[in-house]
């Protein structure tokens, strides 16, 4: 157990340990979230304010009354954020009004800007005006646009400065078609803001009946993003761990280390400690972006939509994959001298450990479906698909399928490392062409 | 039953890869204290009876024992310096060492204190905190042999330990190797360089395609290989005649140069003066066989049958 532990200690400082490592694994996560909390400090948008003259040429009362409507400075609103809401209603609401805050942050303010209707014989001095700075710009709206029916919706020109900000041209053609459509309306009678109200589309909330009696609303945001993400981190970490393993065990090979290494511990050892030793790497890696994910959680008083059984869940899972993708990348790198012969077998390998992120949209829809289910005892797609169904599954999994699919896992991740073990033994000591797959399943026979 | 003086036990061992037997039914005692040379053609079965002595494969057949207990169980008393050499290229040479020694069962401090001692025995204590790639073939070789001694092993085999070195290195290390068998270590040696087993081996065990063809002390080889041979350099466009009672044997190597091979019960020293009578020569003089006379009559005896 000593040289286990001497293996996998060294395999975790000179993994760990270097700048790579830390930049890749510790860095980035540590930056995400000092960039999501500090965004707001430190990525401050400048937009200049939009101040001066702006043109409406041949506009009527109506249009020039709808466009101040639309480029008034917006009043503050009060904050629709109930704290007593259930958690994924208020990450939708936190969510909601964070992007309404985001909008007026990047809206110029136009508190000094004065709109002067002009006539179209006008526009040429206006035009030479907007070169000089006298002027901030014009809007020309054609003939007829103010018509319920006018072609495709109307048109209209807006001149502005070639040094104008996009905000400014965004808030411009905005404020311009919605000033349009508010004059038409009112040319016909009817009042934009009720219009709008009547035209707004409801908010609708999905209630599962539980075959128990239980109600479980239905948000995609818990049944998509947190299974979706968590599945794929558990993938990234797991697969960079395994990639981790076979780029030590080629080293080892290539440079023929691995024969003193040999003459003091046994194959099985090695491959344990090495097993061991990135399986502590791993879980640095998913360590690091599961506080990045804690946070921001944290920071949208989502913490509540994962359970203490989710964790526990899928920490197994986790271990589950890292067992089964570290067999693989052991097998693979024990019988290959150097990366382009293992990037030949890593290719089959790459396709069945691709599945579980093709099948990502199946799971999620339909998570007590047929493929779901069999995918469920398919090792080693399991472990990825049962995290998906677990957490993507309206009603909770029944726990002896659970329970079932866990055990099933366990066995196939030991038989999988244990046929490693086989394999590792005997092609960590070949040298020359790499072995066929099949070939590489004849050495679990050798003695 | 196994003799306790024994340090190696090989008994009826056969390993095979695939359809090849590599080792056939061998039987191989090392005596405790021994300097043993393990010689071979190239793929006689030499690596794969180390290998299976440090018990980093297995037989098919038969048992090994190391030290009085199974292989796997002595690999903390074994030390090992592999034909196929190698060190982890970005690792220093400090914490290499310290990684084996700990892999040995040594403590830090112990595995850093021998490591230092070692390497100022070899001269290069300036390697220690130097990685790995920073060396020359001959200091790397020089650090493997470290790793291979570092935990004070009773049982030391080295495959080919002197290749990639120059000669002065060559000779310090057969220095240490000679001081590590005076203390008393038992010390199995595989080379190709059949004087250098000649000089260091007290002992001689010879492999061909899996079996067995010698093993014995290098006095009593003498005695059974005793053999009286005439070499002869001829002079420039002369020709040796065939003398009664001797087998010629040309040399590869210089086209005027023969042995003559004296049977038994002819005297060596009419058979120079009939070579001097017969024909003009540069030299002639009479040796005993050289352990590569001895390897190549009975490899070469081997391939005939």
């Amino acid at each position: 157990m000593s040289r286990i532990l001497t293996v996998a200690g060294r395999e975790f400082r000179h993994t760990v340990l270097t700048k790579a490592f830390f930049l890749g694994s510790v860095v980035v996560p540590i930056v995400i979230v000092l960039v999501s909390i500090g965004a707001e400090m430190f990525l401050k948008p400048t937009i200049p304010p939009m101040a001066g003259k702006l043109a409406i040429i041949d506009g009527g009362p109506a249009l020039i009354a709808a466009l101040e409507e639309n480029l008034a400075p917006p009043k503050p609103k009060t904050s629709t954020i109930d704290p007593t809401q259930r958690p994924e209603e208020l990450v939708k609401a936190a969510m909601a009004e964070a992007a309404t805050q985001t909008a007026t942050k990047t809206r110029p303010d136009t508190s000094e800007l004065r709109l002067v209707s002009q006539p179209v014989q006008e526009l040429d001095a206006i035009k030479e005006g907007i070169r000089d700075g006298s002027w901030v710009g014009a809007i020309e709206v054609s003939p007829g646009s103010l018509s319920p029916d006018a072609p495709r919706g109307g048109s209209a020109v807006i001149w502005l400065a070639p040094s104008a900000a996009s905000s400014h041209v965004d808030l411009l053609t905005g404020s311009t078609r919605q000033a349009v459509v508010d004059a038409r309306l009112r040319g016909m009678g009817m009042s934009p803001e009720v219009v709008r109200a009547a035209v707004d589309r409801p908010s609708i909330e999905t209630i599962r009946i539980g075959s128990g009696g239980g109600e479980q609303s239905e948000s995609k945001l818990t049944r998509y993003l947190v299974p979706v993400g968590f599945m794929i981190l558990m993938w990234i970490v797991t697969f960079t761990g395994g990639n981790y393993l076979l780029m030590s065990t080629i080293e080892e090979k290539s440079t023929r280390v691995i024969e003193v290494l040999l003459s003091a511990t046994s194959p099985t050892g090695l491959l344990a400690g090495k097993i061991l030793g990135f399986a502590g790497v791993s879980a640095v890696m998913l360590a690091m972006y599961l506080l990045v994910a804690i946070v921001m959680m944290i920071l949208f008083a989502a913490v509540d939509l994962i359970t203490p059984g989710d964790i526990i869940l899928g920490a197994s899972f986790f271990i589950i994959a890292y067992l089964m993708l570290a067999a693989i990348m052991a097998g693979i790198g024990s019988a290959v001298s150097d990366i382009t012969e293992a990037q030949s077998l890593m290719g089959p390998a790459m396709l069945v450990l691709m599945l579980p992120m093709l099948l990502i949209p199946v799971i999620t829809e339909d998570p007590n479906g047929t493929v779901a289910v069999v995918a469920s005892f398919i090792p080693p797609l399991s472990p990825f698909i049962m995290v998906l169904r677990v957490a993507a599954s309206p009603e909770p999994l029944a726990l002896f399928e659970v329970l079932l699919a866990l055990a099933w896992a366990i066995i196939c991740a030991g038989g999988m490392i244990w046929a490693a073990g086989r394999i590792f033994r005997v092609g960590v000591l070949m040298q020359g062409k790499p072995p066929s797959p099949l070939e590489m399943l004849r050495w679990i026979r050798y003695r | 039953m196994t003799d306790l003086s024994n340090t190696i036990d090989i008994r009826n061992v056969t390993k095979r890869f695939g359809s090849v037997t590599a080792v056939q039914d061998l039987n191989l005692a090392v005596p405790e204290g021994c300097l043993i040379g393990f010689l071979g053609p190239n793929g006689a079965g030499k690596s794969t009876t180390i290998r299976m002595i440090m018990s980093i494969i297995y037989a098919d057949e038969g048992g090994i024992e190391v030290l009085g207990r199974s292989a796997l169980d002595s690999k903390d008393r074994i030390g090992y310096l592999p034909e196929e050499r190698g060190l982890y290229r970005r690792m220093r040479v400090r914490a290499f060492l310290r990684y084996i020694g700990r892999l040995k069962g040594m403590t830090r401090a112990s595995a850093d204190a021998s490591a230092a001692n070692w390497l100022d025995r070899l001269e290069l204590p300036e390697a220690l905190p130097r990685r790995c790639e920073e060396l020359s073939k001959g200091q790397q070789q020089k650090i493997q042999f470290v790793a291979a001694v570092l935990h004070d092993p009773d049982l030391i085999v080295l495959d080919e330990p002197f290749s990639g070195l120059d000669p002065v290195n060559a000779a310090l290390l057969s220095g240490v190797i000679q001081e590590l068998h005076d203390q008393g270590r038992t010390i199995v040696f595989s080379t190709h360089v059949l004087h250098q087993a000649e000089q260091l081996c007290d002992r001689i065990f010879l492999i061909d395609r899996g079996v067995k063809l010698l093993d014995d002390d290098i006095m009593s080889i003498r005695d059974r290989f005793r053999e009286r041979i005439v070499n002869v350099e001829l002079a420039e466009g002369a020709t040796l005649p065939s003398f009664p009672g001797t087998r010629v044997v040309a040399s590869t190597e210089h086209a005027d140069q023969y042995e003559l091979h004296v049977d038994d019960g002819v005297n060596e020293q009419a058979i120079m003066r009939s070579v001097i009578e017969a024909a003009p020569i540069r030299s002639v003089s009479l040796r005993e066989p050289s352990l590569n006379d001895i390897f190549t009559r009975l490899v070469t005896k081997g391939t005939s049958q």
